[in-house]
């Protein structure tokens, strides 16, 4: 009897093995849609995106705008997410990066050093191309002044962000805090602009700078963010995040690539990419757009060629 | 029977329905069962995956300051796929207890990246970045503890399942063994009862229909249960029935078989198809005796083989006219065995037996037929003839007046008859209506009598003597009338001719009566008259005046003496006479008299006479006192003078001479030319008016006649006819 138990549990088992075999066959097959597969690219280009939000966050929400353009202009497009916004910049060589999201700052940074052509950024459902910096706080730890603020933990982004600390910047300087290091008992960069927002929420940090377009996304997905947390300086707009190109890049792809951008709102299919995207269209950007970046870089007094945008 | 069977199949497919539910359920079960094993196999194997995929990345975060340290790239990489497998074990079916652990481990995750991305991220002092390391840091333990937890729980479900499922598949073993032992067995057992029970009865009934087949009388199947009971009643009262209808037909084949040699007319039965149509396959008594045949010798023959050349060459289009299913009726001519032809009135049809198509004939010898139907077809032929021969005009109408029949001489006047044509005076009535319409409505249909009607057509001035007679069906029905017009025109006239030859004879009767009581008188009033007119002592004026009574006296003398001589003329003295020899004597004794003696104007006569004309048997006197009257006459209408022209001719035809007198007087007006021969009527201012009254008696008298033609101021011609033979020459 034992014997015919044992026995019948290996078959058990066996047929368990079988079964599970050809059921993750199955499972990898449900996984995986099969599609037509494309032809060949015909090379592969790398963008890279800098760390506006979460990074994991951030790949997964290139992700179908990279798919869409590998498929629009037959180009492997891939994308590497960076940690720093400076290290786009640094590594835009060393990674072959042949372009990148670039913030208004890093591009005003990167641009004559990486020889960059803007393409396109993306324009918002409410029609807005470019977002503003903020300067907030705690509500309750009554901080509404620049003189408040001595003492704090200021919490920034990047240094090579210009909402997170280019506006920052101007904003000491105006307030007459020469040295803000100085000035406050702690800063630091979240290396995020949702990470700066929620440090100020969490009491990290008393004060912090982010991106507008940021803070009103996480304040609309959590009401304390705007419960919580006040707005005390904004800002004039800077363009969004936008596409720049090593200007050597392959012209059709480089024409492709801004044409495809462009015209991604009468495409069907492009259409839903900037739904997940969160944008309604591409729009054409050129170097007169960030002329607020350059005013506020010379505002806050920096000499943009020698800049230090590492955070170390 | 029915109910054992309906319940021996329903027990047995119950038995197999419930034995097969069961083994479905039991294969269902096991295979769910089997499923849920292999889920929770994945399910196990994914959270390993998972697991692998967290301390991966937990290594990374260990190895972040590190010679070891892995790029941004390979953390990403790692992150993404731990992410991946964490929402793969979200995607697979769970109860809501697991789905909900496995969200809240989704969730911690999440919670987990987001302190990866931080520690990537932030550059901030050595204790920040060591408090968000060791953040991300724990949530990745606390992350694989749960992982660990949710593996274990697995672990154990898939042990016991794995234990019941052995057990279920033990006892599904069992139960399908003995299903599949049983299952023949029982089946095995239940073909033989049903066989057993089917195949006894029914072998008593095919040996019960086998008696009743041969057995030619009786014969009956054994009571049996069940329905085979009710199945062999059944044959039983059927082939009971079929007995008594087997002797019912063969009664009816008898009655037709008599019906068929019996008839009197041929009957035959020919092949309608194959090689040889028209074959005789069978015939009657009648058929045999018809032709002169026996019945075996017209069974070797073909239809055509009895009919006649003529009526063979129609045999084929007959033939293949009943095959289109017509029936045919149709006259042809047979020829007997020896030869004689005669006629048959053939009816024939299709006729459809078992499939096979035949001719049914019946022929019949019309030759008696035929003869009478010649002898009345000529019968009818003669009195048509008699009809048509008829000089009356015969018309037959029906109820509705209109003409169904009319003979010859009616067709000819049918415009007359018809309607209202005839409109003459209804004789005696003195009405002018239609005579038809007359017989028609008072006379003979009202009556029921025949009506006789005379009148006179004005339009073809003709009598016409109209008898109306009703038309009766043989029954006696009144079915219309019957015109039969006789033109009695000239018997009209030779009554007429006589009622005034009878009249003339009265008053020459009374005339010569009265002539001969005064000629005696009147002759001695004469002599004394001239007696005493003779006398000398008379004076001249008195005897101027007897001179004149004197000439009165004789001039009522040839008064009376034409009034003798009309109303008795001599009897005439036939002889053969010379007319124009007459003529000319009596020309030229008048003319010259009457020119001398009136001192007329000379009258010029011309003479025409044919030279060969025939003599004819008359009377010399009467013929002179003729021609001197119609001569006299002439003279008379010609005062001023004229010609007259006296012609003689031969009618060769009629066979008569014709003497005509012509002149060129004054002539006759048209409404006394119809008078002039009547007594008593002149033109003249003196005259008896008896002149032409006796000129045309004494022409009749001689067998003659004679017609006048007149035209005012032109003259007139008077022409008498004498025929050249008398025939049988006896006086008046």
């Amino acid at each position: 009897m034992s014997l015919l138990r044992t026995m019948s549990r290996d078959m058990v088992r066996l047929c368990f093995i079988a079964c599970l075999a050809s059921s993750l066959l199955a499972a990898c097959e449900r996984a995986e849609k099969p599609v037509p597969k494309p032809p060949p690219p015909r090379e592969t280009i790398y963008l890279g995106l800098i760390p506006e939000r979460q990074v994991f966050k951030q790949v997964e929400r290139y992700r179908p705008l990279a798919k869409y353009l590998s498929r629009k202009c037959n180009v492997r497009v891939e994308t590497k997410v960076l940690p720093e916004y400076g290290n786009v910049i640094d590594n835009f060589v060393s990674l072959g990066l042949d372009g990148a999201f670039f913030g208004s700052f890093t591009y005003v940074l990167g641009r004559q050093m990486l020889g960059l052509e803007p393409l396109a950024r993306p324009e918002a459902p409410d029609g807005s191309s470019t977002y503003s910096g903020l300067i907030f706080a705690r509500r309750e730890r009554g901080i509404r002044t620049a003189a408040d603020m001595k003492g704090r933990v200021f919490v920034f982004v990047d240094r090579a962000t210009t909402a997170g600390y280019l506006f920052p910047l101007v904003y000491f300087r105006k307030h007459g805090i020469a040295d803000y290091s100085r000035y406050f008992s702690e800063t630091y960069f979240a290396g995020t602009h949702e990470d700066a927002v929620y440090d100020v929420l969490r009491g990290k940090a008393d004060m912090g700078a982010a991106k507008n377009t940021v803070f009103a996304r996480l304040a609309a997905a959590d009401r304390s963010v705007a419960n919580e947390l006040v707005i005390l300086a904004e800002s004039p707009p800077v363009p969004e995040n936008a596409l720049a190109v090593r200007k050597d890049l392959d012209g059709a792809v480089k024409k492709c690539l801004k044409e495809t951008l462009l015209a991604m709102n009468e495409d069907p299919d492009g259409k839903m990419v900037l739904e997940s995207f969160g944008a309604w269209r591409f729009i054409e950007t050129t170097e007169r757009h960030y002329a607020h970046v350059y005013a506020l870089a010379a505002e806050a007094g920096l000499d943009l060629a020698s800049y230090r945008y590492r955070n170390d | 029977m029915k109910k054992k069977i309906v319940l021996g199949l329903s027990i047995f497919s119950l038995v197999f329905f419930v034995g097969g539910i069961y083994i479905i359920t039991t294969i269902k079960t096991g295979t769910s069962t089997l499923d849920n094993l292999i889920q929770l196999h994945q399910i196990e194997i994914l959270r390993e995956h998972l697991l692998i995929q967290i301390k991966r990345v937990q290594s990374a975060l260990y190895l972040k300051d590190t010679s070891h340290a892995r790029g941004m790239d390979e953390i990403v990489r790692d992150v993404m796929a731990m992410s991946g497998v964490a929402r793969t074990c979200l995607d697979c079916h769970h109860t809501a207890s697991v789905q909900a652990r496995l969200e809240e481990m989704n969730r911690h995750v999440e919670a987990y990246k987001d302190t990866l991305s931080r520690v990537l991220t932030i550059r901030a002092g050595a204790e920040r970045r060591k408090e968000e390391e060791e953040a991300a840091y724990h949530a990745g333990e606390m992350l694989v503890t749960e992982v660990d937890g949710m593996i274990a729980a697995a672990n154990s479900k898939l042990q016991q399942r794995t234990d019941v499922t052995l057990v279920m598949m033990k006892e599904t073993e069992l139960v399908l063994i003995i299903l599949v032992a049983l299952a023949p067995i029982l089946a095995t057992a239940l073909g033989f009862v049903f066989v057993r029970a089917f195949s006894e009865p029914l072998g008593k009934v095919l040996e019960g229909t086998r008696r009743l087949r041969n057995e030619a009388t009786g014969g009956e199947i054994e009571p049996l249960k069940d329905e085979f009971g009710e199945l062999a009643r059944s044959i039983n009262e059927m082939a009971a029935s079929l007995k008594e209808h087997m002797a019912v037909i063969d009664e009816s084949e008898k009655r037709y078989r008599t019906l068929f040699e019996r008839a009197g007319d041929a009957i035959f039965i020919l092949e309608a198809e194959g090689d040889r149509p028209g074959a005789i396959v069978a015939a009657n008594q009648a058929a045999a005796v018809m032709h002169g045949y026996t019945k075996e010798e017209l069974l070797d023959l073909r239809i055509q083989d009895l009919d006649t050349p003529d009526s063979a060459k129609n045999s084929p289009a007959l033939i293949g006219r009943i095959l289109q299913g017509d029936l045919i009726q149709a006259e042809l001519t047979h020829r007997k065995k020896d030869g004689t032809v005669f006629p048959v009135e053939v009816r024939a049809g299709l006729l459809e037996l078992a499939g096979h198509k035949y001719i049914l004939a019946i022929d019949r010898d019309v030759t008696e037929r035929k003869k009478m139907e010649e002898a009345l077809v000529q019968s009818k032929q003669d009195w048509e003839d008699v009809f048509d021969s008829i000089t009356d005009m015969i018309t037959v109408y029906d109820k509705d007046r209109a003409i169904v029949r009319a003979n010859r001489a009616a067709s000819a006047n049918l415009s007359l008859l018809q309607g209202e044509a005839l409109r003459c005076s209804v004789a005696g009535g003195g009405t002018e209506q239609p005579a038809v319409e007359t017989a028609a409505g008072s006379g003979s249909p009202g009556t029921g009598r025949v009506m006789a009607y005379e009148c006179y057509e004005p339009r073809i001035g003709r009598y016409l003597d109209l008898r109306a007679i009703p038309r009766l069906s043989s029954e006696g029905q009144l079915i219309g009338l019957i015109h039969i017009v006789r033109d009695v025109t000239e018997r009209k006239r030779t009554e007429e001719a006589l009622q005034r030859a009878e009249q003339m004879r009265c008053v020459g009767e009374l005339a010569a009566g009265l002539a001969h009581e005064i000629k005696n008188p009147l002759a001695g009033l004469k002599a004394s008259i001239e007696m005493v007119a003779e006398a000398e002592s008379i004076p001249d004026e008195d005897r101027d005046i007897l001179a004149r009574g004197t000439r009165e006296i004789e001039r009522i003398e040839v008064l009376v003496r034409d009034l003798l001589n009309f109303a008795r003329p001599p009897k005439p003295q036939f002889r053969p006479v010379e007319v124009n020899k007459i003529l000319d004597e009596t020309l030229t004794f008048l003319l010259r008299k009457e020119t001398v003696a009136a001192g007329k104007e000379p009258v010029a006569v011309v003479k025409d006479f044919d030279e060969q004309l025939s003599k004819v048997m008359g009377d010399p006197m009467q013929l002179k006192q003729i021609f001197t009257n119609l001569v006299l006459n002439a003279r008379d209408a010609m005062p001023q003078g004229g010609m007259l022209t006296v012609r003689t001719s031969h009618d060769t035809v009629a066979g008569s001479v014709i003497i005509q007198l012509s002149d060129t007087g004054k002539g006759i007006k048209r409404e006394a030319l119809d008078r002039i021969f009547e007594p008593f009527f002149t033109t003249k201012q003196r005259g008896t008016g008896l002149g032409l009254a006796i000129t045309k008696r004494l022409v009749e008298g001689l067998r003659g006649t004679i017609a006048v033609m007149s035209e005012e101021a032109k003259g007139t011609v008077f022409t008498i006819t004498l025929p050249v033979s008398q025939g049988n020459m006896e006086g008046a």
